[in-house]
């Protein structure tokens, strides 16, 4: 908008773009802060703490599902020092994701289960934690054993079963982290944008001699953290505590009140021309990015007639793919307006967008108003 | 393939309304200033009013850098289907608007 631009226009355009006095320039940088997955595990255990190793994973779910966790999770199962045996919480079916969360103490934990891979795995004080996976399970699957051979502490194992991860390479980012306090956090490199992701977190503790850890989770991007299980071991004077949770990021973080825009929009235009002439905003495109307007206003009025108000139209390219029909105003001097914020309307990526009027009548007089987001 | 370096804002405007009034082609931010209080829609009264007796288009046209000319089937046309034209303010055909990229 130009600076000379009238008063009452900068007013109107501050108030639908929700902004006092300056306009955002175009581009993604006004978008809420997206973050890269990040949990954070706080023990609580009297005896006190040696240290923490922490390991955690992200997996991506298929093309229009949604992640869920399938029945029961299985039990958290305590082996040797050099091999456990967990069980499923129930039969597995077939085209879902199978994760382990398992720790050994001194040799990292393998299996040779066909099938099964290992994401992630840190060491350090407590010694081994990781996360293993088999995606795209067939229907009644052998629950895995895990060995550690020459391992010095005791071996613990869980096993959980999803629905709805993507069934080829679906992991996402993973992320290791240790600490010698009583909460670790660990965060993947990367800024996430995919929400609806599973987020695995696993945990290895060594404690003082004792019992009854009790551990919460608190992980970020909207994800609601969900307990598998933990236990609290002591083997050969070494007491250790593992840990597995889990969450999936909701595809929709937070909802706002319609009318209400979440962020400044990437570009608005106006345009009020001389009486008796129809108006357009024509916003240019932007390779691979689509528009969706947000904020629509269009006024319309005739000083010498009621008559019937012109249409506003929605264009994407060409073809128009929204119209309004404002009506008749009930007597000359009346003024109609549409529109508001808190629209969707979606454009194809690489077109412009245009929002103009048609149809206007001789004396009347219109003006529109586009605010609009590019992504 | 030709994308904008700059930002801009065209004002095009159906050739027909400059046949009715020259003035037609001038943007509204550049019309003499509204005296305060009055209603925008008012015109000022030292000038003659503009008005356009037979309902045509013009067209605010916003651009970016980076952000693609008007391709043919996107360019406003008027319901009386004449084609806008550039009348004031940024010509987006101007070259020191445009820059030339590879295509990816």
């Amino acid at each position: 908008m130009p600076n000379d631009a009238p008063d009452w226009v900068r007013v109107f355009m501050a108030q639908l773009v929700g902004r006092a006095s300056s306009f955002t320039p175009l581009g993604d940088v006004t978008s809420p802060a997206e973050s890269a997955d990040s949990a954070t595990e706080t023990i609580t255990y009297s005896p006190g703490v040696i240290g923490e190793i922490a390991a955690m994973a992200s997996f991506k779910a298929a093309a229009g599902s949604v992640i869920a966790r399938v029945g029961s999770v299985g039990p958290v199962t305590v082996g040797t020092a050099s091999s456990v045996s967990p069980t499923f919480g129930q039969a597995t079916t077939s085209g879902h994701l199978l994760v382990c969360v398992v720790g050994s103490g001194s040799v990292a934990p393998t299996t040779g289960q066909a099938g099964w891979s290992q994401v992630v795995v840190q060491t350090g004080t407590g010694g081994f934690v990781a996360i293993w996976i088999k995606p795209n399970c067939g229907n009644g699957e052998t629950a895995p054993t895990f060995t550690a051979v020459g391992g010095t502490a005791m071996m613990i194992a869980q096993l959980v079963e999803f629905s709805g991860v993507a069934t080829a390479s679906p992991t996402d980012q993973s992320a290791v982290s240790a600490g010698a306090g009583t909460s670790v956090t660990v965060t993947n490199p990367a800024v996430d944008v995919a929400y609806g992701d599973l987020v695995i977190l696993g945990t290895r503790w060594a404690l003082n001699t004792g019992s009854g850890a009790t551990f919460s989770q608190v992980f970020n991007n909207g994800g609601s953290p969900v307990h598998a299980g933990d236990t609290t071991q002591t083997l050969g004077g070494s007491t250790r505590a593992q840990s597995f949770t889990y969450s999936i990021i909701p595809a929709v973080v937070a909802a706002q009140p319609l009318g209400v825009a979440g962020w400044a929009y990437d570009a608005v235009g106006v345009s009020e021309p001389a009486t008796g002439t129809n108006a357009s905003v024509v916003l240019a495109a932007s390779p691979g990015k689509a528009y969706t307007a947000a904020a629509i206003q269009l006024d319309s009025g005739s000083s010498t007639a009621a008559v019937q108000q012109p249409r506003g139209q929605l264009v994407d390219g060409s073809p128009v793919i929204w119209t309004c029909l404002p009506g008749t105003p009930a007597a000359a001097g009346n003024y109609t307006g549409r529109g508001g914020a808190g629209y969707a309307y979606k454009g194809t990526a690489g077109n412009s967008m245009t929002l103009r009027t048609a149809g206007i009548a001789a004396g009347g007089v219109t003006s529109c108003a586009l605010g609009a987001y590019l992504r | 393939v030709k994308v904008f370096r700059t930002s801009g804002h065209a004002y095009l405007v159906c050739p027909r309304l400059l046949e009715l009034d020259e003035r037609h082609g001038v943007h509204r931010s550049r019309w003499p200033k509204l005296a305060p209080g009055r209603h925008p829609w008012d015109d000022p009264e030292h000038e003659a009013f503009l008005e356009d007796s037979e309902g045509h288009l013009a067209a605010d046209f916003y651009w970016w850098p980076g952000h693609l000319p008007l391709v043919e089937a996107e360019w406003p046309v008027c319901d009386c289907g004449r084609r806008l034209v550039h009348a004031d303010l940024d010509d987006p055909h101007d070259r020191r608007h445009l820059a030339e990229v590879e295509e990816t």
